[in-house]
């Protein structure tokens, strides 16, 4: 072997082990997991079921705040308080409470909903690749080398 | 902190707010919750401001008692056969269970007729009206009037009733055992307007 091929083949070898070093470091992968299609149906439901039965709330505290102001007075009406008048109040004291439990009951169902979420939240799965420092391997021949590598995953 | 104020206001809203002295008493002295009847006002407000029934003033009423029988019936002078409205306020309570009034049409009335209206607060009792001829029975029962609104706290009643030329006829106007409120209201004032004319 020369003199100009002995140097041409160090050289590769150093060039060689500093890409391995740079390799060194380990990779991480990280994959999201994935809610069942039961977990989320039943998220679905929740939701779902909290947002209809706080939208009949809604409905009943518009009824009740209707019933409410066509009896509502602040000053002398010159009117008689009559059955209509104490029916309209009766309605608005029934969908009061009706709203009442509705925002209830859907306010509970949304938070529950939201804790199901949360609870149900699937681990990511994180796979670390670590790879093995190379060996390189260095073989002369006529003429120059042969630089070569081995890497495990 | 904003969001919980108006959820706050939202609600309240929900329940009717009435203030003191906005209605007249219904039927049987009807106010909405935490408020009662005015006995003397007739008018809604707290039950700190309750006033006993009271009739008229001295000043005010033109029924004159002892009128509680067709014989002593008080008398509706000078109604000619086209004649103005005579208007009686009157009151009754207690034993005051009917009074009776009296009015004479004039001879030589080609056709005529008695137009009466009787008008008091429906909080208290229900009161009557009837026309009674000179023999004593009676020609016709007040119903409703033809032009009437309850929602302004008081009811009427109403007849009209073609009458002969130069006799003598009586209103009676009686509390009908309705509205009492148990026997608590069993009372009332009234207004009687009655006026002569070509029917």
């Amino acid at each position: 072997m020369s003199t100009t091929t002995r140097i041409v083949a160090s050289a590769l070898v150093l060039v060689g082990t500093s890409r391995v070093a740079a390799a060194d470091r380990d990779i991480v992968i990280e994959t999201p997991g994935e809610r069942s299609t039961n977990t989320k149906l039943l998220l679905a439901g929740l939701a779902g079921a909290g947002a209809l039965v706080g939208g009949l709330g809604v409905y009943w505290h518009l009824d009740s705040r209707t019933a409410a102001d066509e009896v509502s007075a602040g000053k002398y009406t010159g009117m008689a308080w009559t059955t209509e008048d104490v029916a309209l109040a009766d309605r608005a004291d029934r969908s009061k409470t009706r709203a009442t439990v509705a925002y209830s009951i859907g306010g509970a169902l949304v938070v529950g909903a939201v804790i199901a979420f949360i609870a149900t939240d699937p681990p990511s799965e994180t796979v670390v690749i670590r790879p093995s420092r190379g060996t390189p391997t260095v073989a002369p021949t006529e003429g120059g080398a042969v630089l070569g590598g081995m890497w495990s995953f | 902190m904003r969001a919980a104020a108006l959820v706050f206001v939202l609600a309240a809203a929900c329940t009717p707010e009435i203030v003191s002295g906005s209605y007249l008493c219904g039927p049987e002295r009807a106010c909405p919750d935490d408020q009662a009847c005015d006995g003397a006002t007739n008018i809604c407000v707290l039950p700190s401001q309750v006033q006993p029934f009271a009739c008229p003033s001295q000043s005010e009423t033109t029924e004159v008692e002892p009128n509680d029988d067709s014989v002593n019936a008080q008398l509706v002078a000078n109604l000619e056969c086209v004649s103005r409205s005579a208007e009686i306020v009157g009151c009754t309570r207690d034993l005051d269970g009917e009074d009776w009034f009296v009015f004479d049409v004039p001879v030589g009335c080609t056709a005529v007729a008695v137009e009466a209206r009787l008008t008091f607060p429906l909080a208290f009792e229900v009161l009557s009206l009837e026309v009674h001829g000179s023999t004593g029975l009676t020609i016709a029962t007040g119903g409703d009037c033809a032009i009437s609104d309850a929602a302004d706290g008081d009811e009427q009643r109403c007849l009209d009733v073609p009458l002969a030329s130069g006799s003598r006829y009586a209103l009676r106007v009686a509390r009908s055992g309705v509205g009492t409120c148990g026997g608590a209201c069993a009372h009332n004032k009234y207004t009687l307007t009655l006026q002569l004319k070509t029917p």
